[in-house]
């Protein structure tokens, strides 16, 4: 949504085509950098947040069964980043078959991975709720034990941190299908002939780089889960 | 209004002279989907300054609500309630910090004048300069809304597990809204700095190198680097803190095996930084009105520009300052300790440069210099009893106690001096009016008089041993306290007069000439009010300290470029 | 060691403990630098402001815009001196956070909003009671949420929190005169009357001076036989007659935490776990067989006969000399107080 607005101004000044849409490029790419240094720090964050919990948790942290489909959603999101490479590549030759396909199975693949997503929660849903009924116990026990009123509620941080980094991730993926549909009508409708592309390699960037979000997530939920 | 001004018509600017950014086009829309830097800038000034007024008021009521010891010994304390004050403090900090102080200087002014101190067009994203606005707007009234929901008593600092667990009444309370505001505020932050450091890097005219950019822009830029980097984090955290209220995820609460001082890491990692994020910018802003009212180039440049860049990096690193007696381990405060020390360096490397600047200068004591002067003074005390506090020791008996609110308020409030200044230095600019000089400086007299009176009297408190956040204090304060009040009565009555003469200069106030400071940076040279898009070609860069080309010219009531008057620009 | 301009300005509370010369010390010598470098800026500023101030027809001296000389000097200066305050901060730092390994230990609780200080004879009391000249140790925990524990007087400051301990620790040097006190805050905040959860703190001259006291700060104590006599029939009528007798609560609440600090949790549960002694859950009204005597109901001899003389009865299935006496350890109150917990403990009724 926000690259709508990351849209260059008009420089203005008498320059020619050609090294203003490369002027215009290089405007772009810098915003994308800090955007995506933005975000790598929003992650990064929840990721130290996670290395913590799980640390100081030890052996109280709930085992956190992947369901099988978490590696064929990682598989769709490598798939969509190859397509989105080919789409960038296509862009060089203006409105090709390429850039058009590319693009709109890139977003597609992206929309496959959201609903592998939702299917993933859901398959995990059964054992939060186990879990949430041990950490229930487990806070009333302390409960007693300080002679203190239980709590409302006590979701495992396992769960917890789980569920919230790849709502996190998913939210960000879900940002990323919106342009990717709009370069993809935009070049439908005949836009980008004669110019560099710089548009669609920027959705295309951020899209790997939502690609090497996943793995990083993925691995660490994979370590941690044994 | 700038057909009186022959300079600003000349062919250096080219604009027409009767066409500028406040006429270029009319009615609401014109205003509510500009993408003019210009327009942005103006509609944040008159929406902080709103808030700061509503902040203010806050203020001035807990003063009064200070002015007697518990409610049995009368006074507003038998109106307002412990709890009332609790919400009014907290609101006063989160007001301040999140929807004043933060964005203050660089979304409102900075948004005005750094595209027309680099000599560009625009910003380099008008559509996220807007939505920047927006969400500023959006996160204010959410914010604000959570006084319907019962308001916040939490402070502005969130600490856990009060605001999750306690906190205002119900499971949604009045902490819910505040603490989504300040993330939605968090973004409008983001995307300010993202595009004023794009900016910065790619629109700069030819010529103007990196070194010749006025130091404002230094400034700026420096406390767009803390914006971008540091401002995600804090969103995590209020994440974190709206899932642990709202779900019950155990992250910071005790009885779910969480640690609420994780809390605190996560929340000063961004509300130190923060801390720039408020005196960067007003330290650039200090080095403009410095030198233009000295009449004097600036004094060691290049020491001025990377002592932002430094602060801006050790800023990431001192957060463990606020929690020396957190429960933190202690060689973690001793590390933090030691780069809080290292950064009091580049700041007074600043002090001294400023002051090195006025020396055999020409010191114009107009406004926006009163208001510089007195920052000199109020920052020179926040900065010195910020090394009381970096002291591990001295710490532990002055931590949270009225010397750090005291210590802050220098620092902070401090800024707010400097946007005064700040304000009246662009106000011809902004609206081609000058102000009456005589209640402009006046007002801000008063508001340094005001301002020692509250805050110098609560470092004395602090030491004695007067907590902060306390609605009833043994007798022994009362003095103290009625001191801090009268000073605060002193403070409103300077901001009113303030508002009094800025409203007169919009009614009445004299065109305002090109450049009525003699000042060099490039803002200086399109008229007053500027053209809708700025420059019609980029200005010739010049060294915007240098002051020896301009003259004072009686016709224009202005500064002219010597050889420039009525024609074209002398080459440079 | 001590804060001259401190002193002689009223800045500080009284030095009260073994911190405050040194704290003192700090502050002073900050606040001189800090007077200096403020005097020294503002002073020229001030001299500037009227020297150079703007005359007509005297233009700005051009003067050098740059000296790598001055530079470094306003570099380097600052430099050593805040090394130097390093260096003080993080000595007295260590000196307050370093604790003293035979102290006198207290523990500390907070909850919204009151203090409440555990003797180690198991007083509970709202105020902290000190000897002069020993060192003490807090050990503080909070009930809710964050507190933070200050003494102006001592120059000591610790956050409070739930889930885990934080330790503090003084060594008081200054009596507090009598009916005087030093104040305890509050200095985290903690909710609608953060600014009344503040209590006394009392420095006793001697040792002998503070003991007596804590033998005196036992409320039942304070009762005549009389009133303890209508106490015992309807505690929580007699709590509420009595508002003056502060400390006062049910004998089973209190026994409850006779069974917290005199340290019965370490073997006998109150949930029906067996540990190196019997588990109170359900043991009330129970028939126990002996080894050395026949057998008994658990009644209220039995339990008074069982803390004071423990080897009288020897229970089966238990080690028969593993509980020390408690005589002369423990009032007849207490025991009272402890009788009427266990009947409270239903079989089960802790386990789930």
């Amino acid at each position: 949504m926000m690259f709508a607005a990351l849209v260059p101004t008009d420089p203005g000044g008498g320059s020619d085509g050609d090294s203003e849409s490369r002027r215009r490029g290089s405007i772009g790419a810098l915003g994308m950098v800090l955007l995506l240094a933005s975000l790598s720090v929003l992650f990064a964050s929840g990721i130290a947040l996670f290395i913590v919990v799980r640390l100081a948790d030890g052996d109280a942290w709930d085992p956190l069964p992947l369901p099988k489909s978490i590696w064929i959603a990682t598989g769709v999101l490598l798939a969509s980043s190859t397509t989105g490479m080919a789409a960038a590549f296509g862009a060089k030759r203006g409105p090709s078959a390429v850039l058009i396909g590319g693009l709109l199975l890139t977003a597609l693949l992206g929309c496959v991975f959201l609903a592998l997503q939702w299917q993933n929660w859901q398959e995990l849903y059964p054992h939060f709720q186990k879990a949430e009924e041990r950490a229930m116990e487990r806070a009333r026990a302390l409960a007693v034990e300080m002679n203190l009123e239980p709590p409302l509620r006590a979701i495992p941080r396992a769960f917890g941190i789980f569920y919230m980094l790849t709502a996190l991730h998913a939210a960000h993926v879900i940002a990323g299908v919106v342009p990717l549909l709009w370069v993809t009508v935009r070049a439908m409708l005949g836009a980008y002939r004669g110019t560099t592309g710089d548009g669609v390699r920027r959705v295309i960037v951020y899209w790997h780089f939502l690609d090497v979000m996943w793995l990083i997530l993925l691995g660490l939920l994979a370590i941690s889960a044994t | 209004m700038s057909s009186l001004n022959p300079a600003a018509a000349g062919p250096l600017v080219g604009a027409p002279a009767t066409d500028n950014y406040l006429t270029h086009s009319r009615g609401f829309w014109s205003w509510a989907a500009t993408l003019d830097h210009k327009r942005i800038g103006v509609m944040y000034l008159v929406g902080i300054f709103t808030m700061f007024l509503v902040g203010g008021l806050f203020a001035v009521l807990l003063r009064s609500v200070l002015l007697t010891p518990d409610a049995a010994a009368g006074g507003v304390k038998t109106i307002v309630d412990a709890n009332m004050y609790n919400r009014f403090f907290t609101l006063h900090g989160a007001v301040m910090v999140f929807i004043v102080i933060i964005p203050g200087i660089p979304a409102a002014l900075g948004n005005f004048v750094l595209p027309l101190m680099l000599g560009a067009k625009d910003v380099a994203f008008p559509r996220l300069n807007l939505c920047s606005f927006y969400l500023w707007l959006i996160g204010t009234g959410m914010a604000l809304s959570s006084l319907y929901w019962g308001g916040v008593d939490t402070g502005w600092t969130f600490y856990t597990p009060y605001s999750t667990k306690v906190g205002s009444s119900g499971a949604f309370g009045g902490v819910v809204p505040v603490v989504a505001g300040a993330f939605v505020l968090g973004f409008s932050s983001i995307f300010t700095g993202l595009n004023f450091i794009v900016t910065i890097h790619k629109l700069r005219p030819p010529g103007m190198t990196w070194f010749r950019m006025p130091l404002f822009l230094w400034g700026t830029y420096a406390t767009a680097v803390i914006q971008v980097l540091a401002t995600p984090v804090l969103g995590i955290t209020l994440l974190l803190l709206l899932a642990e209220r709202l779900l019950g995820i155990g992250f910071f609460d005790s009885e779910l095996g969480g640690d609420p001082v994780l809390f605190q890491h996560f929340f000063w990692f961004y509300s130190h930084p923060a801390v720039y994020i408020m005196i960067l910018p007003a330290m650039g802003v200090m080095s403009e009105l410095i030198s233009v009212f000295s009449h004097k180039h600036i004094f060691g440049y290049k020491f001025i520009a990377f002592s932002s860049v430094a602060i801006a990096i050790l800023g990431f690193l001192v957060w463990g300052h606020h929690m020396f007696t957190s429960g933190q381990s202690e060689l973690l405060g001793v590390i933090f300790s030691a780069i809080t020390f290292s950064i009091a360096i580049p700041s007074a490397v600043k002090m001294f440069n400023w002051l090195t600047t006025l020396y055999k200068g020409s010191i114009d004591f107009k406004a926006p210099m009163c208001y510089a002067l007195s920052f000199m003074w109020i920052f020179g005390i926040g900065g010195l009893t910020g090394l009381f506090l970096g002291m591990m020791g001295l710490d532990q008996h002055l931590h949270d106690t009225y010397f750090v609110v005291a210590h802050f308020h220098y620092v902070m409030a401090g800024t707010i001096f400097v946007f005064f200044g700040a304000i009246h230095y662009w106000w011809p600019k902004m609206t081609g009016r000058m102000y009456d000089e005589g209640s402009a400086v006046l007002a801000s007299i008063l508001m340094f008089i005001g301002f020692n009176l509250t805050f110098f009297v609560q470092f004395m408190m602090g030491t004695r041993g007067m907590p902060r956040r306390y609605y009833e204090y043994r007798p022994e304060f009362q003095m103290g306290h009625v001191i801090s009040s009268i000073g605060s009565y002193v403070m409103l009555a300077a901001v009113l007069l303030l508002i009094y003469t800025m409203i007169r200069s919009l009614r009445s106030g004299r065109p305002a000439p090109a450049n009525p400071w003699g000042a060099g940076s490039m803002e200086w040279q399109c008229a007053s009010p500027p053209p809708h898009d700025n420059f019609k070609t980029p200005p010739p860069v010049v060294d915007a300290y240098d002051y020896e080309s301009l003259e004072w010219d009686e016709r224009v009531g202005g500064y002219v470029h010597r050889g420039r008057r009525g024609g074209p620009a002398a080459a440079h | 060691m001590t804060g001259i301009l401190a002193d002689s300005l009223g800045l500080m509370p009284p030095k009260a403990s073994t911190f405050a010369p040194a704290v003192d010390f700090w502050f002073d010598f900050t606040l001189w630098v800090s007077i200096f470098f403020f005097v020294l800026i503002i002073g020229l500023m001030l001299l500037f402001m009227v020297k150079y101030r703007r005359r007509p027809g005297v233009r700005a001296v051009v003067t050098p815009t740059h000296s790598t000389a001055l530079e470094l000097s306003w570099t380097v200066i600052p430099t050593i001196l805040v090394v130097i305050m390093f260096w003080g901060g993080f000595k007295t730092y260590m000196d307050q956070r370093v604790m003293p390994l035979d102290a006198y230990e207290i523990g500390v609780n907070a909850k919204q909003w009151a203090w409440e200080f555990t003797y180690p004879n198991g007083i509970r009391h709202p105020e902290l009671h000190v000897p002069k000249d020993v060192p003490v140790v807090l050990t503080m925990y909070s009930d809710d949420v964050l507190h933070s524990f200050f003494i102006p007087a001592f120059r000591v400051k610790m956050d409070v929190m739930r889930g885990r301990y934080t330790k503090l620790w003084f060594q008081a040097t200054l009596a507090s005169p009598p009916g005087q006190y030093y104040p305890v805050l509050c200095t985290e905040y903690c909710g609608t009357s953060h600014s009344t959860m503040t209590t006394k703190c009392v420095v006793h001259e001697t040792r002998a001076e503070f003991e007596q006291w804590l033998r005196d700060a036992d409320p039942l104590k304070k009762l005549t036989p009389e009133q303890y006599d209508e106490y015992l029939r309807d505690p929580s009528a007699f709590i509420a007659a009595h508002p003056d007798i502060q400390g006062l609560q049910s004998p089973a609440d209190m026994g409850r935490k006779l069974w917290d600090s005199k340290g019965c949790k370490q073997c006998h549960s109150i949930d029906g776990k067996v540990g190196t002694g019997p588990s109170w859950s359900g043991i009330w009204g129970q028939t126990h067989e002996f080894s050395n005597a026949p057998p008994t109901a658990v009644d209220e001899n039995y339990v008074k006969e069982s803390i004071v003389n423990p080897r009288a009865k020897a229970l089966k299935g238990y080690a028969a000399n593993a509980m020390p006496t408690y005589q002369g350890r423990i009032t007849d109150r207490e025991i009272d107080s402890i009788i009427a917990f266990i009947k409270t403990l239903k079989s089960g009724s802790e386990a789930k």
